[in-house]
């Protein structure tokens, strides 16, 4: 019986590992930072990650009517705090305009940005990417 | 070890487990309010690598893509490629990403690639680009700006 909870455990450990490995995927870490550090100068400033999120924007924007709604952005990133989004919402209409989104975002980069250098390294890059599914 | 004791430290293992996990996840992130948070922002990153899958397939292009001399010497179906190859960029590639065309019975080929995506007081959406074409053997760079019209369709507006 013993053995039995023993192996259940480590069963657990072990699919735990492969699903957080999947999730934390090297190459596409690689891709998503490449993409957002235009000046491959090892670091994303707010600039490169405004630029790279308003092409989130773009592409979240699944009806393309210039608002970004609570269920496009879960389609895109899973989960997402309903309260985040009201927080967001500045004028309360049920949508996020391109100036509220870009609020949000930028006091995201705040709080990313750990050690407020006013840039992200690629170690505050992977704390913000474990937050993602 | 006896079942009883088991008992007592399996739940430990697997609390301390869970714990760690919650520490990983939240160390060195300062709290934010008005922030779309975390998990959010972080998939939106890797949403603007792979925005090809999330867009709305648009209509034609309205308005030439290529004008001058080089322009007068691609032929109808380098023409239809190089839409082609404009329309997926426009709607689906990330900026700095490029997608190419190439018409194999005149050999001529090309490359599209957004630079920088925006929008307009009234919403629309417009993406700055860089063009490459060539033609037997000489290339051509030229930029210009792209804004999506209410009916889906992409029309080059400098």
């Amino acid at each position: 019986m013993s053995r039995c909870v023993l192996l259940f455990v480590v069963a657990m450990l072990i699919i735990t590992s492969a699903v957080y490995g999947q999730q934390q995927s090297p190459a596409g870490q690689q891709a998503i930072w490449d993409n957002a550090d235009k000046n491959k100068d090892g670091f994303i400033d707010r600039i490169e990650f405004l630029e790279v999120m308003t092409d989130a924007f773009f592409f979240v924007d699944a009806d393309k009517d210039g608002y970004l709604t609570l269920v496009e952005i879960r389609r895109i990133v899973g989960t997402m705090d309903p309260k985040q989004f009201e927080d967001a919402d500045r004028d309360k209409n049920g949508k996020l305009d391109i100036y509220e989104y870009e609020s949000a975002i930028s006091k995201d980069f705040d709080a990313a940005d750990t050690n407020g250098d006013g840039k992200i390294t690629v170690e505050e890059f992977k704390l913000l990417r474990q937050g993602a599914k | 070890m006896t079942m009883t004791r088991m008992r007592a430290v399996v739940p430990v293992i697997c609390l301390v487990f869970l714990i760690t996990g919650c520490e990983t996840t939240n160390s060195g992130q300062k709290t934010v309010i008005g922030g779309l948070g975390g998990a959010a922002a972080g998939g939106l990153l890797a949403a603007a690598v792979g925005g090809g899958g999330t867009g709305i397939a648009a209509g034609t292009i309205l308005g030439g893509l290529v004008g001058g001399a080089i322009g007068n010497r691609m032929d109808a179906a380098d023409r239809r490629e190089a839409q082609r190859a404009a329309m997926q960029a426009f709607d689906t590639a990330p900026s700095g990403h490029s997608v190419a065309w190439r018409n194999p019975d005149s050999g001529n080929s090309g490359t599209i690639t957004p630079t920088r995506t925006y929008q307009m007081a009234n919403g629309q959406y417009c993406r700055e680009f860089q063009q490459t074409v060539t033609i037997g053997g000489e290339t051509q760079q030229a930029f210009g700006r792209a804004c999506r019209q209410p009916s889906g369709s992409w029309q080059i507006v400098s």
